[in-house]
């Protein structure tokens, strides 16, 4: 799924003017803190809204800074935060069903998807516990299950890796190297993750810069 | 290391020790006085188990109404761009500051059934409120309402809205974020806030006698009993006392570490 961002948001101290393509695959949007590398996952993921200007997630219209503002809960989007963002009074595979539930699905089929996604990021041992009990890297992981357990078209990768110690660093990034949504789009500030990225977006000197990968 | 030895001047120890013998001295005239040996059969005398029993249906009413009411009005204060926000809040605030006899006055001028919206009530559903149980409740309700929307919305706003983000990108709708993320995520302070409104609407008495008037077994509460007591009966005023003491006692206790702090 492709997604056409033309358009302006104003932040703190500037004004974000944006033109970026994102195409199906894996794209690295890269830059350094405060150029607005976050600013356009959320305006993908529908956490804010452009002032001027459209967004197109494939063929759907999702802002046009006016009539048009497709809300976060129905876009085709997941997004795996810097800070893991669990709800913390829920157990692992909760939190993990969760995006299967607000889909109307049943408790039991919702919690045997549940516990196949935390197998496939390695935490099924630790369905039962709570995001306090477990390590940042761990939690990590659930948060990576939730994302991927409703097979979201779009995942955005919110500097997915910033908050883990180095031990855990190679682990997760293998699995969202590995995550089956179509098109990923990784904010990251260090180059290593940005390896093997099929196209890459720039934020520097307030402009924004696109890349396709040869 | 231990901290360096200060002296406290007495400017400040002198009126501080007056302000704590202020607030402690009556609770001692009360204990002191207290019919101690009669004490059980005083609370298990026939009005004032229905003096209780009102109670318990008012103050509980009046709890269960605030969750209601106060949990989405919190929410709007919190997280939603008000015109007029600093208004809204000073409307909400009032019942805290305002006399309660000025509260119940105002009811009776909106419920009554002469009143603003009670004249309607009275003429379509007939429906009364003054001098019934529900008007001792929404009495209660007015002036328990903003202890608890002012806990729990100041939680609401500690707490930030990072877990309602994440749950609306995992396909909660702002309903389904509300219930399943935002008030778990402040349960301690829904509780908190239900207790000190419970506390409250239990010992209410200015709002409740003006609108709902002192109707045994429908609206003389334990404090309204406690009133009417203290002519004939000091001693049944005075075990009544007692109780709704401990009771407070009980909400402090409990509401230790969550609201005061620790």
């Amino acid at each position: 799924m492709t997604i056409r961002i033309d358009g302006t948001v104003s932040r703190d101290s500037f004004t974000l003017d944006l033109d970026v393509d994102i195409d199906v695959g894996r794209t690295a949007v890269i830059g350094p803190n405060g150029a607005g590398k976050t600013t356009l996952l959320r305006l993908i993921a529908g956490l804010e809204a452009l002032e001027r200007g459209t967004i197109h997630i494939g063929h759907r219209l999702v802002d046009d800074a006016g009539s048009v503002f497709v809300a976060a809960h129905e876009r085709s989007t997941a997004v795996v935060f810097q800070d893991h963002r669990l709800f913390p009074q829920l157990r692992a595979i909760d939190n993990v069903s969760f995006p299967l539930r607000r889909q109307g699905i049943d408790r039991a089929t919702a919690a045997d998807r549940a516990t196949v996604a935390l197998q496939e990021v390695g935490m099924d041992e630790f369905a039962a516990r709570r995001p306090s009990q477990l390590s940042g890297g761990q939690r990590q992981r659930v948060a990576i299950a939730r994302a991927l357990v409703a097979e979201p078209e779009v995942l955005l990768l919110d500097e997915p890796l910033a908050s883990i110690d180095d031990e855990s660093r190679s682990g997760i990034r293998h699995l969202l190297m590995a995550a089956p949504s179509p098109t990923v789009v990784w904010v990251s500030h260090d180059p290593a993750d940005t390896l093997d990225a099929e196209s890459l977006v720039s934020f520097a000197d307030d402009r924004v810069r696109q890349t396709p990968r040869p | 290391m231990s901290k360096a030895p200060v002296r406290h001047p007495a400017a400040l120890v002198a009126p501080a020790g007056l302000a704590l013998l202020l607030l402690a001295l009556p609770i001692v005239g009360l204990l002191q006085r207290a019919p101690w040996s009669s004490l059980i059969d005083r609370l298990t005398d026939e009005t004032v188990l229905e003096a209780v029993r009102v109670s318990a249906v008012v103050s509980s009413s009046a709890a269960i109404l605030c969750l209601i009411l106060g949990l989405p009005l919190a929410w709007l204060l919190a997280r939603v761009d008000l015109p007029g926000q600093r208004i809204v809040r000073a409307v909400v605030m009032l019942p805290m500051v305002l006399p309660p006899v000025v509260g119940g006055t105002a009811l009776l001028f909106a419920l009554g059934r002469r009143g603003l919206v009670g004249q309607w009530l009275d003429r379509w559903f007939d429906v009364t409120l003054p001098f019934t149980t529900a008007g001792a409740i929404i009495a209660a309700t007015f002036v328990a309402l903003p202890f608890f929307v002012t806990t729990v919305e100041g939680a609401l706003r500690q707490n930030g809205t990072d877990l309602e983000e994440a749950a609306a990108t995992a396909g909660a709708t702002p309903l389904a974020t509300f219930i399943h993320v935002t008030v778990p995520a402040a349960r301690e302070s829904v509780g908190a806030g239900l207790a000190l409104a419970w506390a409250r609407a239990l010992g209410e008495f200015g709002a409740t006698i003006t609108f709902a008037g002192n109707l045994g077994g429908r609206t003389r509460t334990l404090p309204l009993q406690t009133f009417v007591a203290l002519e004939s009966d000091p001693a049944s005023a005075l075990a009544i006392s007692v109780l709704l003491l401990s009771i407070s006692l009980g909400v402090l206790v409990a509401l230790r570490g969550s609201w005061l702090p620790r």
